[in-house]
């Protein structure tokens, strides 16, 4: 324990890894708000079609030769968000399909691109960095850096001022729309708040593991808390403290840092429901 | 000036007419109830009066001080919420998000009102309760509080009583039946004729045959022993 | 639908891995895949075209150079680092090497050595992996005095320490980072 203690003192002396802590907390407490809501909405998936949209034009950007891949990558992430969630109903294509759809079709192209057109000098290291967040987290620049964290709080800020118009449009569309809440607004907005969250969460556990750093939280809290907010407060509070584990214990043991991560949140999950079953048996 | 006016209207999805040149209107104070076989186009009507749906032809106008949204609405239970985490209190209070606008939080007014629908519901004992762990009469009496919330003149009601036991269903009725003593105007679809002609003031058939009027005209008509009926001979076949 | 869904995913993923497994294998067996050089040689600068890198085939089963403990006290020693903490951080000497100009720099990993085959120049490299085992940071490096390839170095992939002071250079339109007046360990 001592030795793991000494080890943590001497790797928190890298301005790397308090960036890496800082980013990573604010990502994951972002990424665990809107958990309920999408897992309600039927939504579960949602967060791995983002990811992979937001993979290919990360692809296309490197295929173009941009160095602030943000400028392409948020805004067509931001698009599909808006397509897939708030035209959902009237679209032809229902829900899970078209998310599957935009999800294989664009890692499918993201992947092609990178491949054919090689710029970067490290498409393997560059596809297992994206798809797992090897160690994404940890070599950020101190503008990426920068982005992250205003990019966060800004959507903590936005989740806690529209937080009564999110539980109300989440738990009864036809009501908020029928007594007078703009719910196409609304829905519009959280599509944009999902979108940007996913592309901050690929720097921490990479696009394949996005679902797991959303929904887990959510769930976990749900096993236990009965009322929207204590599960969003639960799930907020879960996910940082499963985050901040996660990227200690990486940094270590040398595992990678997104399924590690991930894998703490599986075993949160695992405990609230034992104590949930438990709860429910008395 | 009535409260609300249907001017023939003509409902349907995708080109295809359900309902053609309807034409009723509603007062303060009434109770409408609206029945029909299933597929008639109740819920549609339903969703036009409320402004979700929009008529092929004809016209919805609100009168006499109601606006679109201060109609009160008590939808059937979707799928998302029977494992929606949320307590009564959470839900019955959302009621009045329509009018908050930009507003991010209620205020210590609208808290107040909440607090005193949930009492008029009987469902103050409850309101730190999880929604989903209710009975389905006690449900009702959450989505009928919040619903209040919205509105002090209009209640619209989806079905209010489907899936209740008969005790249950009684005591919804009744305390309908009290809302609308109190002034508050109730229109409700229903399977129930027989519920229909003992509560409401008017009834509304919709279907092949169309007929809007007086609850006890509806009696002396006739129809209702048609609709009765043909529901039963359904049931045979 | 999910489990459509879950299929295509793994199938890709599949895809993904042998791609990434094929271009550690070459960079283990020493195979000559002009992808696994370019990784190295131009980590630090990702718009470089390929400039035909090879491979240089290391024979050196007759080395018999006796190499010193290395005994060297640098301001990065990345000897004392978990992996994970030692691939960051060698990133983070490509993104941003301003940081680390003129430091010494201690650091472990496997000897791997390459040729310009426009200009027969040759070039020593510490290859760094992540704990993913699919992406790896080249440090390149120039030993302090005398040496010459193959008689003096050990056989590639040989696991190896390294000590030098952090500098970047210029070679065409690229800049490169190498340790300078490097103390190597075997």
């Amino acid at each position: 324990m001592a030795e793991i203690m000494q080890k943590l003192t001497l790797y928190f002396q890298y301005p790397f890894v308090r960036y890496a802590m800082i980013v990573g907390v604010l990502i994951a407490l972002c990424s665990s708000l809107l958990g309920v809501a999408l897992v309600l909405k039927r939504f579960s998936f949602i967060g791995d079609g983002l990811s992979h949209v937001a993979f290919g034009a990360m692809a296309v950007a490197a295929v173009l030769g941009l160095t602030n891949e943000m400028i392409i990558v948020m805004p067509v992430t931001i698009i599909c968000a808006v397509l897939l969630l708030a035209s959902g109903k009237k679209a032809k294509i229902k829900g899970d399909a078209a998310v599957a759809m935009i999800s294989v079709g664009a890692l499918a192209i993201g992947y092609l691109l990178m491949n054919v057109f090689n710029t970067s000098s490290n498409v393997s290291g560059d596809v297992c960095t994206t798809l797992f967040g090897s160690t994404s987290i940890l070599t950020l620049t101190q503008a990426e850096v920068w982005i992250c964290a205003v990019l966060s709080v800004l959507v903590v800020l936005l989740f806690v001022f529209f937080y009564n118009k999110i539980f109300s449009v989440t738990f009864d569309e036809s009501f908020a729309r029928a007594t007078g809440t703009k719910v196409t607004l609304y829905n519009l907005i959280i599509a944009v708040i999902i979108a940007v969250i996913i592309v901050l969460a690929m720097n921490l556990v990479g696009s394949l593991l996005i679902s797991a750093l959303v929904i887990f939280p959510a769930l976990s809290a749900m096993r236990i808390f009965k009322s929207f907010k204590s599960v969003t407060i639960c799930s907020a509070c879960l996910s940082v403290f499963c985050a901040a584990s996660g990227i200690l214990i990486s940094i270590v043991f040398s595992t990678p840092v997104g399924s590690t991560i991930v894998a703490v949140d599986i075993v949160a999950f695992g405990v609230f429901s034992l104590i949930g079953l438990f709860r429910k048996g008395e | 000036m009535a409260q609300l006016v249907c001017d023939d209207l003509a409902l349907g999805y995708e080109g295809r007419e359900i309902i053609s040149s309807l034409s009723f209107s509603v007062d303060e104070g009434d109770y409408l109830c609206i029945v029909g076989e299933n597929g008639s186009g109740k819920s549609t009507l339903m969703k036009t009066v409320l402004g979700l749906h929009s008529p092929m032809r004809g016209k919805v106008s609100y009168g006499d001080g109601l606006t679109p949204n201060e109609i009160g609405y008590l939808p059937q239970q979707t799928l998302v919420q029977r494992d929606f985490p949320a307590s009564v209190r959470e839900i019955v209070i959302s009621g009045f998000q329509g009018r908050c606008g930009v507003r991010p939080f209620y205020n210590a007014a609208e808290k107040a009102a909440a607090l005193e629908n949930m009492k008029k519901m009987g469902i103050e004992a409850l309101q730190r309760r999880c929604y989903r762990e209710l009975s389905g009469g006690q449900q009702q009496r959450v989505l009928l509080a919040r619903a209040l919330c919205a509105t002090k003149k209009m209640l619209l009601l989806d079905e209010p009583v489907s899936g209740l036991d008969p005790l249950v269903t009684a005591d919804m009725y009744e305390l309908i039946s009290s809302l609308n003593k109190e002034g508050i105007t109730i229109i409700m679809i229903s399977h129930d004729i027989g519920a229909a002609l003992k509560y409401a003031t008017h009834v509304l058939h919709i279907g092949d045959e169309v007929f809007f009027g007086k609850a006890e005209e509806f009696a002396k008509s006739g129809y209702d022993r048609i609709f009765a009926g043909r529901k039963g001979e359904r049931a045979h076949g | 639908m999910k489990r459509l869904l879950s299929i295509v995913l793994i199938l890709v993923l599949a895809v993904s891995l042998t791609a990434c497994g094929s271009s550690v294998s070459t960079e283990k067996t020493n195979g000559g895949g002009q992808k696994s050089v370019s990784d190295v040689l131009n980590q630090s600068s990702e718009d470089q075209p390929t400039t035909g890198f090879n491979f240089v085939y290391g024979d050196s089963s007759d080395n018999e150079v006796v190499y010193p403990e290395l005994d060297y006290d640098a301001e990065c020693d990345l000897t004392k680092l978990g992996s994970t903490m030692v691939y960051s951080e060698v990133s983070n000497m490509m993104t941003t090497p301003e940081n680390y100009l003129g430091k010494t720099v201690k650091a472990s990993g496997l000897f791997d050595v390459y040729t310009d085959v426009n200009t027969g120049n040759l070039y020593y490299a510490c290859i760094i992996k992540d704990a993913t085992a699919c992406c790896a940071n080249g440090l390149e490096f120039v030993l302090d005095g005398d040496y010459s390839y193959p008689d003096d170095y050990p056989q590639v992939n040989t696991p190896i320490t390294i000590g030098g002071v952090f500098e970047t250079y210029s070679e065409g339109e690229a800049t490169y980072c190498r340790l300078k007046n490097a103390k190597m360990s075997v």
